[in-house]
């Protein structure tokens, strides 16, 4: 989502206005990327360990992004669209970890991200676990669109757009990750069958 | 309240609570990497083209060859073709044209484990074409006898060519980023595609790569077919899409690169417009067809055709849904030019997803075939005879659809991602 207008901390402590860094730091003023990366990378981190369900993988998903957008950020023709930009640049970062993780067929090892504070009840805990479960069972790639849409808070439209896919397949495989998501919750639902046989020749 | 909208209430919350957003330690590594990275000037993004092609300086400037000689060298080389097409021309395996309707050869695609592999249809066991891992793309070329792929080298990504068996396997690009491969008609060039920029590189170790066109927004990062931007039957023109000030565009040159010129934009088009997508010359070279979008959000997606001036622009189908938008994307001409395939959905309706429409190009009546697949497809296209459509869902599942009947059958191949069906010479009538 763009954030025109919105006033971040500068480095020296004032409020700042969010387009007028980008705008600064298209020009290649490294300090007004440092405030946009640091009212940033919080969000960022956490988005990159809900895809990647590891650590370092999404500080190496993380790292990278933010090379790829101080080195290309003067091809960014709209400074209002900073934020779903950087969004665009973490998603595409982490599923290519995932991939590689994947045809490398390393196993690695899964690092919880459920941190149970002491306040927690434990129908609370359980319910997070459970959460974490069904969010690990998904693709990464169905895991991306949910984090986008629930956490990073992209429209649908955006999403469809950052990922290059049809906003129909968005739309799908969001669908499809929270009936599987519900699955796993055992918040039953009915469900349709993926693959359902239509009728050849039949007008569409 | 019902569990959907439970579920969906609670995500938010629940996503904030597994991953609490912190500054991590990182940030000042991160801070101290990027103040060593250069920024690309903003003049080397799309967007622009190249004034003239090296190419094209290099050859102005060389030193004129002596015409004499280079005539009877011309002569000699000709006679000693026709000598070696007389000799062995029976022998010679004959290979399809680069465009239109061909034979049925193999059907590849990659596995989990990044390889590719192979198998004719009803063959129940898959053959390893190229050992994996991470090939991220690959195509034969128009003729069938040969195989481009793209694989993570030491920098960069290399793009390797063999033969369509695999063997003699040559580095054609390394170390340099590859976001797309478009083999060229004559199956001896390939057009790579990184960042809007198309460059076409002869398919031999060390060539060097010629810079065609800046700012392409075009994708060439799945079902790639050489028709996406080589005009029928020659190839001697491009087409493709670009960026303009007054919005996107489709742009026609030379297939070296030269003379770009826009044939069709909003200024001209009668229609106004937000997104192009999808172009893909029809099999005979008259026409192109291209995904319409017209709504800001991008909801609402046509598939129009119009002639190679730029004339002749119209919607294909009459589809309409008074409950939703309708996207029709991902268009391919059929190999006989007939029929345009499209993936549709209808975008406000649980789940939007419909089977794969078939689109009569004269008439625009439009049918549905196969099955649906919730999830869409990871990949799908024509088979060379234009009988079949062969579509890989999400789950992998490869199966093949019967034009005819509508009906899908499935051999029980499981793909990871994208699937080519390989050309071959048409069978002798």
């Amino acid at each position: 989502m763009s954030n025109p207008g919105n006033p971040l901390p500068g480095i020296d402590g004032a409020a700042v206005d969010q387009r007028d860094l980008v705008i600064r730091a298209k020009g290649g003023d490294h300090d007004a990327f440092t405030t946009l990366a640091g009212a940033a990378i919080a969000r960022l981190d956490a988005a990159a360990r809900l895809i990647l369900r590891d650590g370092e993988l999404a500080r190496d998903a993380v790292q990278d992004t933010l090379v790829r957008a101080w080195r290309d950020l003067p091809g960014l023709r709209d400074p209002d669209r900073f934020d779903v930009w950087l969004h665009r640049i973490t998603v595409h970062a982490c599923l290519d970890l995932a991939r590689r993780r994947r045809r490398r067929s390393i196993e690695v090892e899964l690092t919880p991200i459920v941190m149970p504070s002491v306040a927690d009840s434990a129908p609370d805990i359980a319910e997070r676990q459970l959460l974490d479960d069904a969010l690990e069972l998904l693709d990464p790639g169905w895991r991306a669109i949910v984090v986008m849409h629930f956490y990073l808070g992209m429209p649908m439209p955006d999403i469809a757009v950052a990922l290059r896919i049809p906003l129909g397949t968005a739309k799908s495989r969001l669908h499809r990750a929270l009936r599987d998501m519900r699955v796993t919750l055992a918040e039953p639902e009915p469900l349709e069958d993926g693959m359902e046989p239509v009728r050849g020749g039949q007008p569409a | 309240v019902s569990t959907r909208d439970r579920l969906e209430h609670r995500l938010p919350s629940r996503l904030e609570e597994l991953a609490a957003p912190r500054t991590p330690s990182y940030f000042d590594d991160v801070i101290h990497q990027t103040a060593r990275t250069r920024q690309r000037p903003g003049w080397s993004f799309p967007e622009r083209w190249l004034p003239v092609s090296v190419l094209t300086d290099r050859l102005a400037t060389a030193p004129r060859a002596p015409m004499r000689a280079v005539a009877i060298a011309a002569l000699l080389l000709l006679a000693l073709a026709a000598i070696i097409l007389v000799a062995g021309g029976s022998r010679q395996s004959a290979v399809p044209a680069p465009f239109g309707v061909a034979g049925n050869g193999r059907i590849a695609w990659l596995d989990a484990s990044g390889a590719i592999v192979t198998a004719r249809v009803g063959e129940a066991s898959p053959s390893v074409l190229v050992p994996g891992p991470e090939i991220q793309q690959f195509a034969f070329s128009p003729d069938g006898t040969r195989l481009a792929f793209v694989r993570p080298g030491r920098i960069g990504m290399d793009v390797v060519v063999s033969a369509a068996d695999g063997s003699d396997a040559v580095v054609v690009s390394t170390g340099r980023p590859v976001a797309g491969v478009v083999w060229a008609p004559d199956s001896r060039s390939l057009v790579l595609e990184n960042n809007g920029t198309l460059s076409r590189v002869e398919a031999r170790e060390g060539a060097t790569p010629t810079v065609l066109a800046k700012g392409v927004t075009d994708s060439f990062e799945r079902n790639v077919t050489p028709a996406m931007l080589f005009r029928p039957p020659t190839g001697d023109q491009l087409a493709y899409l670009r960026s303009t000030t007054a919005g996107p565009a489709i742009a026609i040159a030379n297939a070296d690169g030269s003379n770009p010129r826009d044939i069709l934009s909003p200024a001209t088009a009668g229609l106004a417009f937000t997104g192009l997508g999808n172009l893909q010359w029809s099999p005979d070279g008259t026409r192109l067809a291209v995904t319409v979008t017209q709504s800001a959000d991008g909801s609402d997606t046509r598939v129009y055709v119009l002639n190679a001036d730029g004339t002749g622009f119209r919607r294909v189908t009459t589809l309409e849904r008074p409950d939703s938008s309708i996207g029709e994307n991902n268009s391919q001409w059929s190999p006989d030019g007939r029929s345009i395939a499209m993936q549709v959905w209808f975008n406000d309706l649980q789940p939007p997803t419909q089977p794969i429409t078939v689109a009569d190009v004269a008439t625009g009546a439009t049918r549905a075939v196969g099955s649906v697949s919730i999830d869409g497809f990871m990949s799908w296209g024509w088979s060379p005879d234009a009988a079949s459509i062969i579509v890989v869902p999400a789950s992998g599942r490869i199966s093949l659809i019967d034009v005819a009947t509508g009906q899908p059958h499935s051999d029980r191949w499981q793909a990871a991602a994208g699937v080519d069906w390989q050309r071959v010479a048409p069978p002798a009538p």
